[in-house]
């Protein structure tokens, strides 16, 4: 047996030992296990799941062994994926810092960094906010204007940072700052590291047209960070933010496996609020129509990632690939959401609990908070700019 | 779903090939000057000695090994310099229903078909569209009676494999057997259709043709279990062959946009454009992943590709047919002259449209197929 093979049958049978039968079952987003010093879980069984998921290190599973992670090929981590997905086991972590930071750390981190922060985000200690849009900073996040003033031995932040997503819960946040306002605008940006506890620090949430507040502002004034949480340099946070973008954007395009509360099917759906024919074709033949291209977008996006996969195994990657998925993955989404809504009629249109099932009430919510996934992140408009340059040699 | 060495390698040769020898002026050569048999014979020959007859053949037969991504390649190139062969229907549909159907003919014609002496064509169509479950030519009484249309390479062919009803009061793609008809049997009529994208299909009557059972291709009343997976595959190559168009498409427009100055800049500074390639980009790119996934899937054995096969159609028809109407617009009034190839790349996407089945057809299909 090959190495893969054996790592296969080891892993199953891992997983069928480990993994407890309610941690089966599509994630509800009261039962999302998020890292943070004031974790909680809703379940003994969560509990469990995410405690034998971190001690063999799979809450970030190609993170090197020393800082807690599975020291896991890429061959292997997506060995573990599939027979994750075949036994419908949760995900043992949510937290920005594992998706995001960690990922930037790894590249741009110093050993202490590494040392100081990978371990705690592995084991779901730390919960952690992102901080780089600001009011007048979106789409241009490179004007941003929050300042960090050499102080010597420490940085004293000021300025406010904006859809910083749960900050209220948050224990740490990352952040990009103005260090140097001489040159242009995409230089004397700094990439920096903040305890959400410091003096000055403060969150409003901002409440949103799903009836929920997902996001944040937050506010730093006079809030003095030691020099040591800069991350890749001093006015090199331009660098380390791009990098990280890119984690974010292919999170973004996959969010509907990662984070998506209750995956609903189109077609079940349909077949319950609709009906089916005696020949077993759905009773509105243009709704049917309008899911077989939702399907066939949503397998092709799977397809693709699987394509993306094969190429960076074999080094053969088309620098245009990747940057295509955020702007697929976030419309087709939406394309899903608004389908969802519509097969509901009007029970779609009510927004009291008592006349929604909490089902209706999930996919209502969903379609409305879904709309901030072609905008956060880098809005579709700057993907395809993105793709025009950069993968089309289109001139600027 | 990547090309491994060899069969990149493959593509090159063949890419380096068409773009010396057949580039798109060829087809226009063709067109201007139609030949009996709708497309170059030396230019076929000299495609076969490249190897591309035997790329999918079982290796007792011949084959190359280099798998259907590798015949993927191939079509692809094919698609981009709209180089009309008889490859789609003489081998990948062709020599496949023989050498799938494992009777005498693999040994008696087989070898003639992957030579290039003798040429295959599938007759099944009958109606405006491919609907084989519908097919009412029938073989009764040791006598063939039907009329085929838009039969891909029919002028070309030596020899027609019609899908005819052999059992009596049977309906659908049940009772059908593929029956191989010489074109100069007593009865045949051929009449060329030239199609609006300078390629040849044929329209045949086969009017009280006397056929013995010699002439029947694998096991009688039941071919559609044999040419149903054979057509699956053909439409997998035939969505590669597409996309090839439609990235040639995408390659030439830009070049185009980087090219074309108005108001004192090039035409491709302009968001409004720039955000239209874009997402022209995604949308081939998406449709090429379901492709490679059909064609690696048969690489790996996957027998059944009924659902991938419809999935890849509709998506390549999808894009091909926006990526020439976008093309054409792009080019603005120089896309609608003869004198550039974009208008070439038009029609070809339309006929493609039809040819194994239209995005109706294969919609309908995956719904099925996915239970709803």
């Amino acid at each position: 047996m090959s190495p893969i093979d054996e790592f296969r049958q080891q892993t199953r049978a891992w997983l069928e030992e480990n993994c407890p039968a309610s941690q089966r079952r599509p994630v509800v987003k009261d039962e999302q296990i998020w890292a943070g010093r004031d974790r909680v879980f809703a379940t003994p069984d969560a509990k469990l799941w995410f405690e034998r998921m971190r001690d063999k290190g799979w809450t970030a599973p190609t993170w090197p062994t020393e800082y807690g992670g599975g020291g896991l090929s890429s061959d292997e981590e997506k060995v573990l994926e599939k027979e994750m997905a075949r036994l419908n086991c949760r995900p043992a972590l949510y937290d920005l810092g594992l998706w995001m930071l960690g990922p930037a750390l790894l590249v741009h981190g110093h050993e202490a960094q590494k040392q100081e922060h990978l371990s705690k985000i592995v084991r779901g200690d730390i919960r952690w906010a992102q901080g780089y849009s600001e009011p007048a900073a979106g789409s241009d996040l490179a004007s941003l204007k929050t300042r960090a003033e050499d102080m010597g031995d420490h940085f004293l932040v000021n300025g406010t940072k904006i859809w910083t997503t749960q900050a209220d819960k948050a224990d740490w946040i990352f952040a990009l700052v103005r260090t140097d306002a001489s040159g242009t605008k995409h230089q004397g940006i700094s990439f920096i590291l903040i305890d959400m506890r410091s003096a000055g620090v403060s969150t409003t949430p901002i409440e949103l047209i799903s009836g929920e507040s997902e996001f944040c502002q937050t506010f730093f004034d006079d809030v003095k960070v030691p020099r040591e949480n800069i991350v890749g340099g001093l006015d090199n946070g331009w660098t380390v933010a791009k990098e990280l973008l890119k984690h974010e954007r292919k999170l973004m395009a996959t969010m509907e496996s990662i984070v998506q509360r209750e995956d609903e099917s189109l077609v079940e759906l349909a077949a319950e609020y609709i009906g089916m024919d005696e020949s077993g074709k759905l009773n509105d033949s243009n709704i049917r129509s309008r899911i077989t291209d939702q399907l066939m977008t949503a397998e092709a996006l799977e397809y693709l990632n699987e394509r993306l996969f094969f190429q960076y195994r074999s080094k053969q990657v088309d620098s245009g690939l990747p940057l295509t998925i955020k702007y697929l993955g976030t419309n087709a989404i939406q394309q899903k959401d608004e389908l969802l809504l519509e097969i509901l009629g009007n029970h779609g249109l009510s927004w009291q609990e008592q006349s929604h099932t909490p089902r209706e009430r999930n996919i209502v919510q969903n379609w409305a908070y879904n709309k901030a996934h072609t905008i956060a992140g880098g809005t579709s408009e700057i993907q395809l700019n993105i793709i025009a340059k950069r993968a089309l040699g289109l001139p600027a | 779903m990547v090309l491994n060495e060899e069969q990149r390698l493959l593509h090159s040769t063949i890419r380096d090939f068409l773009n010396q020898r057949a580039p798109v002026v060829a087809l226009r050569e063709l067109r201007d000057n139609p030949n009996p048999q709708g497309f170059d014979s030396d230019l076929w020959n000299e495609l076969i000695e490249l190897g591309v007859s035997s790329i999918v053949l079982n290796e007792e037969n011949g084959g190359l090994g280099f798998g259907w991504m590798g015949l993927g390649a191939v079509m692809e190139e094919i698609g981009r310099h709209l180089t009309a062969t008889p490859m789609l229907s003489s081998i990948v549909i062709g020599a496949a229903l023989i050498e799938a159907a494992d009777d005498h003919h693999s040994t008696d014609l087989l070898p003639d078909v992957v030579a290039g002496t003798r040429n295959l064509a599938f007759a099944c169509d009958e109606g405006l569209r491919y609907n084989p479950g519908a097919t009412s030519a029938a073989l009764e009484n040791g006598l063939l009676q039907g009329e085929k249309t838009f039969v891909i390479n029919g002028p070309g062919a030596t020899d027609f494999l019609v899908l005819a009803r052999t059992a009596a009061d049977s309906k659908g793609t049940d009772g059908l057997s593929l029956i191989l008809v010489p074109r100069d049997a007593a009865g045949v009529t051929v009449n060329r259709i030239h199609s609006v994208d300078g390629h040849s299909f044929a329209q045949i009557k086969f009017d009280q043709v006397a056929v013995d059972n010699q002439q029947i291709i694998g096991v009688p009343d039941r071919a559609w279990d044999t040419v149903a997976p054979i057509l699956d595959r053909a439409t997998l190559a035939l969505a590669a062959e597409m996309l090839g168009g439609a990235r040639e498409l995408l390659e030439r427009t830009l070049a185009y946009l980087n090219d074309r100055e108005q108001f004192d800049v090039k035409i491709g500074s302009f968001q409004a454009l720039q955000h239209r390639c874009a997402q022209l980009f995604c949308q081939l790119e998406l449709a090429q992943s379901v492709v490679y996934k059909g064609l690696s899937a048969i690489d790996q054995g996957q027998q059944d590709v009924a659902k991938l096969a419809s999935h890849a159609k509709v998506l390549a028809i999808d894009c091909y047919q926006k990526m020439s109407n976008e093309a054409v617009q792009m080019h603005g009034g120089m896309g609608i002259t003869d004198e550039v190839d974009i208008g070439l790349f038009l029609k070809r996407s339309r006929v493609c449209n039809q040819m194994l089945g239209d995005s109706s057809f294969h919609r309908e299909r995956f719904a099925k197929l996915c239970g709803y």
